[in-house]
């Protein structure tokens, strides 16, 4: 219903935008305040995302409400992590990292490389 | 054994000191002595949200600086007898504030008093960080908004860094509450939803304090929301997030203006 009203007001609904804009820019400035918790945020367990993602009626969250990343933990070592979609924009910040950083991406089960560094396309 | 809890968020004009005011009168209808401070030098307000803006002689700079006692600043509410306010000086620079002349007084205070609150300026500069140097407990009034859950989170990272409780390695314990939420808008995706907010400043919730004439009228006639209608949409939150705070748990919901007929056929009431 929702919705429709939207689409003959042609509104669209600009909390998801405001929702992205404001995960990007925290993860930066914690970053700069010497709060590098990036990681912490990615490896959020992603249970309540399932959930979210049950009750989101965007449909491309319910086809894949999960992403697969591959993140370099040091020089030596990576770890495969389940992210939720909703944190593309905090991994996006880890493609141009030394590390963390993240390596490769997916949003089915298989794990891609990331492409080129500087226009790792995590969508 | 007092608790001394400050209302800060950042962000100007978020409702800090509205809440500052409903929060410390609803304490205070529970029957614990409560006073409520405000470190907004230059810019002082709590005393006109409170109706005792013709009450002030003596304030916080003035204690600070041994011009006045403690005794002599404390004004006593009329309406509640167990709720007093320290206003914050209108005129004085606020580098006359001083670490050590905070400290003393809060710990005067937290001999006399259950409940501290302190009214926090916007911004991040010294009354900021004096308000909640010595707090034990923050509550952070964010707005559904960009720039305040933004503000919000610069705060939270300095309620971490920056207070005493920090420096001694404890954990400050963090309560969100948003202000102005307006259901309707949140429902039609246009204002970011409580999930979001929490997911990004990771810390609990403490209210939703819906967006309502209410504290317009209540501001009008300086007396916080709580003691103006004590019904209202915002003063039944407000309620909620005192008895939250007191240990109880209590359902979060976002109460709703029960609106009469004759409220209906008029539209609204003026103060």
């Amino acid at each position: 219903m929702m919705k429709l009203i939207r689409l003959i007001g042609g509104r669209t609904a600009s909390a998801p935008v405001a929702r992205e804009r404001l995960q990007i820019l925290l993860a930066h400035e914690r970053g700069l305040r010497g709060r590098p918790d990036l990681l912490g945020v990615l490896s959020q367990p992603v249970s309540r995302d399932r959930t979210r993602s049950l009750l989101d009626n965007r449909r491309q969250r319910q086809r894949h409400p999960l992403a697969r990343i591959q993140l370099r933990k040091s020089r030596s070592a990576t770890k495969a992590l389940e992210i939720a979609r909703s944190r593309i924009g905090v991994a996006r910040l880890l493609t141009n990292a030394t590390w963390p950083a993240v390596v490769a991406w997916s949003s089915s089960d298989d794990c891609r490389p990331v492409r080129s560094r500087r226009t790792a396309d995590v969508r | 054994m007092a608790k001394v809890l400050v209302v800060t968020s950042g962000k100007g004009g978020v409702g800090k000191t509205t809440s500052t005011a409903a929060l410390g009168a609803a304490l205070a209808q529970t029957g614990e002595k409560v006073v409520v401070i405000d470190f907004d030098v230059g810019l002082r307000n709590l005393d006109l949200v409170m109706g005792a803006e013709r009450r002030v002689v003596f304030d916080l700079i003035n204690v600070v600086q041994g011009v006045a006692k403690l005794s002599q600043a404390l004004i006593r509410d009329k309406r509640l007898e167990n709720l007093w306010l320290l206003p914050a000086s209108q005129t004085r620079d606020k580098d006359a504030l001083t670490d050590e002349g905070v400290g003393n007084i809060i710990a005067d205070l937290r001999t006399k008093f259950d409940w501290i609150l302190c009214d926090s300026p916007a911004g991040v500069e010294r009354g900021a960080l004096l308000a909640m140097r010595y707090a034990d407990e923050a509550v952070i009034v964010t707005n559904p908004e960009v720039s305040s859950v933004r503000d919000s989170d610069r705060i939270i990272g300095m309620l971490d860094s920056k207070t005493v409780k920090a420096e001694r390695g404890e954990r400050m314990e963090k309560h969100i509450l948003i202000t102005r939420y307006d259901l309707a808008r949140a429902s039609r995706g246009e204002m970011l939803s409580i999930d979001d907010i929490l997911e990004i400043l990771a810390a609990p919730l403490l209210g939703i304090i819906p967006e309502s004439q209410e504290v317009l009228l209540a501001s009008n006639v300086g007396s916080p929301v709580t003691l103006n209608n004590a019904v209202s949409a915002p003063a039944r939150a407000y309620t909620d997030a005192v008895r939250r705070l007191m240990g109880e748990t209590v359902t979060m919901t976002v109460p709703v203006e029960r609106k009469g007929l004759m409220n209906r056929l008029l539209g609204r009431r003026a103060a």
